[in-house]
């Protein structure tokens, strides 16, 4: 029950002869239950991957297996086992109302009327939208975070297995963004696999299981959040911050205070305040 | 969608690249002359030539000039058999059924046809080879006497700019919706006419939604940068006559001698 890429390859032909590497053997399980974040530079692949991972884009070579069945035979069938959620996703809003948009893939699903009603107020209620107050409004009223949500929850009413964001937290606001992360948490509470594709470090150390950095179309490492945001140097190479947690421990290391190297903020304020509570200032 | 080549350019240098802009537009326009004015098939040899050694000339892939056909295919298909079977003519050169192909309608099919595929390799031959910048550039210069009857040359331009500057903009916007309504399991693939009509609404909308944002962002861009019409506007690109211009207008007057003559020398269909 996993998620397989094999020896994918992806080859962009943006003109003739003009060839773009944008995947290059890419080997990844997504294991059932996890949370994945693929993070890495600008152009290195992330979104392309993403767009392997439901078929939406065939690997130019090497295979991608759900359940140990090839996707790419049998598309259909897989299409909404696997949300994809692009990056700006409210411009893809269309209807008169924000029910009929979040209705548009349970219907072309072929349900009943009664469980589209059913999955439409529901996805409404895990992004924490009203459905009795926004239901009915026109998805173009409403502000660009509540937007995004109504686009969130377009994919969450065909109640995939898997969800794949794609730079979800772009653009928003603070409150915004946190309501989100929330959001998404709570759906990988429930049980849902999830992959997100982000350059917010913050965001990556305070949701992820597991992270991938990718670059140039490779996947050049995979481990935990510890393990990957204690590599300063490497991540700096690769073009990518680390958490702001991170940073402030690493600069209080090195001016000799004695704490761990944390990369959540919350994390680093219980070590502060321990640190405070034994006597302040004790020197290395 | 992205196969759409017609508006784009392509950055390469050549002597085609390196002609004055006004020359390309002018010569392109003799050549849409000549192509309307192909008697017989005879007279699109000369034709076919002046596409090939341009094209040659250019360096721009044959491929690439191939591939900006191919959104027209159905076009084309459309046009060669309404002519074939819906033709006029005195003579009946097959008849299956309601079926029935006349000599007229077999000569007509094959002129429009060529026509539309010389015209349309023709004229992305210009935009290829010309940036949009100084393809407007040129428009404008040759439009500039009209200035003084009232017609506003510059705000043309810069309006033809904008959209072929849009084109693959739009594309690119249509691929991305596209498929993020895939992703919900949109069909734009399959069904009858009226389904398929119906399941365009889900890629319209968003696309018309974003092309009238970015009219507006960048007309907010084009006046915070003091943006106020072509009075007293100097450029920074100034076109200039050379000898490889002159030779360009040899070889297209040489062009419309070729097809005229073909037409009142040799009498075929
Ligand atoms: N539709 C396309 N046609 C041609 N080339 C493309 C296309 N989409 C992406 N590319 C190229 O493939 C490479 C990888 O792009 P991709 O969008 O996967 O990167 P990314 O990691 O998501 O970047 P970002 O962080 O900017 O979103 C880039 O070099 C890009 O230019
Ligand atoms: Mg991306």
């Amino acid at each position: 029950m996993a998620i397989e890429l094999k020896n994918v390859t992806h080859v962009y032909q943006a003109r003739v002869e003009m060839n773009i590497v944008a995947l290059n053997n890419i080997d990844l399980t997504i294991e059932d239950g996890e949370l994945l974040a693929l993070i890495g530079h600008t152009g290195s692949g992330k979104s392309t991957l993403a767009q392997h991972l439901n078929g939406l884009l065939k690997p130019t070579s090497g295979k991608v297996l759900i359940d140990g069945e090839d996707i790419n035979e049998n598309r259909s069938k897989y299409r909404f086992e696997v949300g994809l959620v692009f990056q700006y996703p409210e411009y893809q809003l269309f209807e008169e109302t924000v029910k009929k948009d979040i209705a548009f893939g349970p219907k072309n699903m072929g349900l009943t009327e009664d469980e589209i009603n059913q999955r439409v107020k529901s996805a409404m209620e895990l992004v924490g939208l009203n459905y009795e107050e926004i239901g009915e409004k026109s998805p173009f009223e409403l502000s660009g975070g509540q937007m995004r949500r109504v686009a969130l929850a377009g994919v969450l009413a065909m109640q995939p297995r898997y969800l794949v964001l794609d730079e979800p937290t772009a653009g928003l606001d603070p409150k915004g963004r946190y309501y989100l992360l929330n959001d998404i948490k709570r759906l990988h509470e429930q049980g849902t696999t999830i992959v997100i594709i982000s350059h917010s470090m913050d965001d990556v150390a305070w949701l992820a299981e597991r992270i991938a950095v990718m670059e140039r179309g490779r996947i050049v490492k995979t481990g935990s959040p510890k393990d990957i945001f204690s590599q300063y140097s490497f991540l700096s190479d690769m073009g990518l911050d680390v958490p702001q947690a991170s940073e402030l421990s690493y600069k209080l290391i090195e001016k000799g205070v004695p704490i761990k190297n944390c990369f959540k903020l919350e994390e680093l304020a219980d070590e502060l305040q321990n640190l405070l509570k034994n006597g302040g200032k004790t020197g290395a | 969608m992205r196969d759409f080549t017609l508006g784009q350019y392509y950055p390469v240098d050549s002597v085609v690249h390196r002609l004055d802009a006004r020359s390309k537009i002018l010569l392109t326009i003799a050549y849409i002359v000549a192509v309307f004015m192909a008697g017989n098939l005879i007279a699109y040899i000369p034709i076919l030539a002046f596409v090939l050694l341009a094209a040659r000339l250019s360096k721009v892939p044959g491929k690439m000039l191939i591939k900006g056909l191919r959104p027209l295919r159905i076009l084309l298909i459309f046009t060669f058999v309404l002519n074939l079977f819906f033709g006029a003519g005195e003579h009946i050169l097959f008849e299956l059924g309601p079926l029935t192909i006349r000599d007229e309608g077999l000569s007509n099919a094959i002129h429009f046809t060529l026509r539309l595929i010389f015209l349309v390799s023709g004229t992305s031959l210009l935009t290829l080879t010309t940036s949009p910048v100084v393809l407007t550039d040129g428009i404008e210069m040759l439009c500039s006497p009209l200035r003084r009857i009232g017609f506003p040359a510059h705000e043309m331009a810069m309006m033809m700019t904008i959209a072929l500057r849009f084109i693959p903009t739009l594309v690119e916007e249509a691929d991305k919706i596209m498929k993020a309504q895939s992703a919900r399991g949109a069909d734009f693939s399959s069904g009858n006419l009226k389904q398929r009509a119906t399941a365009m609404i889900p890629l319209l909308v968003p696309l018309f939604i974003s092309a009238f944002r970015r009219a507006g962002d960048l007309a907010m861009a084009m006046e915070s940068r003091c943006y106020h019409g072509g009075e007293g506007r100097t450029r920074l690109h100034v076109l200039r006559f050379q000898k490889i211009d002159f030779y360009a207008f040899v070889s297209v007057t040489l062009l419309i001698a070729a097809v005229v003559l073909s037409k009142n020398l040799i009498n075929l269909p």
